[in-house]
């Protein structure tokens, strides 16, 4: 039953890259938009991440750090997790991701000067 | 039932009462320091071994200041109990409710820990429940924000928990994890499907 669930899950992962890699979400309308984007105009910290993917799809990793520095840092970060998930590690690892997340959702938000880089630019 | 043990150092037989099990002990022979191993026995009058003479509790060191060699052992919580084991005090384990020796550092039945020393060791030699901490990071960025933080949160108790020894809080903030995990994903899910159906609902009116 497990390896079915896996096995449902890699066709959509698959299929989703698909999508992403030949339909880019700065040009079309077919990606739903992000709830809190639309609702108060904030960033929250997955915006731009889809258009991100697409350009690291693409090989253009300089265009998705622009558009969503956190997401391709963290990308080496996951696969490190992933790769140790069945070492104790301790906690902080967590909380440290929970800080980032929540800071980094907060900072983007700013429109001064340092901070506005870590908004999706086009 | 004393805990008997080899020397690694000597290979002298040695024995020691069964609440000295997970403590450190230094050998009367070479003064070597070890942990003193659990008591193998799992069920008594299975396997009954044979009667230790009272003596071999507490052989005089080679210093000779009479003390039990045990006494050495740091913060064991009693020494050889001189009424012996048999009819040594026994309490129903908190966790599985077997009876075990009252001043056992570690549940035989299922190895829950109480000895707060020997806690930290019990949670990192074992394998921690898996905290879905990936997961968790994957929806809060593509997901549900809050549902995924609540994740986040329940990964970390996850550690937390595993590491101070509490086995079935860990397990029970792995579940919470993954339920939130799962919530986020469906909301994320839920978010997708809704905006197919508008924009279907949108294409349909064009035409």
């Amino acid at each position: 039953m497990i390896t079915v669930y896996r096995m449902a899950l890699g066709v959509v992962v698959a299929g989703g890259v698909l999508i992403l890699y030949v339909v880019n979400p700065a040009a079309s309308s077919i990606y739903p938009p992000c709830p809190l984007h639309s609702l108060t105009g904030l960033y929250c910290p997955g915006c731009g991440s889809l258009r991100a993917m697409h350009q690291l799809l693409h090989g253009e990793i300089w265009a998705a750090v622009r558009l969503s520095p956190l997401m391709v840092a963290s990308i080496p970060v996951l696969c490190l997790l992933l790769a140790f998930r069945n070492r104790p590690y301790h906690p902080w690892v967590c909380w440290c991701a929970l800080g980032v997340l929540l800071a980094y959702g907060i900072l983007r938000n700013i429109p001064l000067w340092p901070f506005s880089c870590l908004t999706p630019h086009p | 039932m004393p805990i008997k043990m080899t020397c690694p150092s000597c290979g002298k037989t040695l024995s020691a009462p069964d609440n000295a099990a997970g403590k450190q002990a230094k050998c009367p022979g070479c003064g070597q320091i070890m942990t003193v191993p659990e008591a193998v026995v799992e069920a008594e009058g299975i396997y009954a071994p044979a009667p230790e003479p009272e003596s071999s509790y507490s052989p005089q060191p080679p210093t000779g200041d009479g003390a039990s060699w045990l006494d050495e052992v740091q913060g064991a919580a009693a020494g050889p109990t001189a009424s012996g084991a048999g009819s040594e005090a026994r309490r129903p384990c908190p966790q599985c409710g077997e009876m075990i020796v009252a001043g056992a550092a570690k549940c035989r039945f299922c190895n829950a820990v109480f000895d707060p020393r020997l806690k930290g060791v019990a949670g990192s030699s074992r394998r921690p429940p898996e905290n879905y901490l990936v997961q968790a990071i994957l929806v809060t960025l593509f997901c549900c924000l809050p549902c995924g933080i609540a994740a986040i949160v329940y990964a970390a108790q996850v550690n937390g928990r595993a590491q101070a020894g509490d086995i079935q809080g860990a397990i029970k903030a792995s579940q919470n994890a993954k339920t939130w995990c799962w919530v986020s994903f469906g909301l994320g899910l839920a978010w997708i499907v809704l905006y197919a159906v508008f924009v279907a609902s949108r294409v349909g009116r064009m035409h």
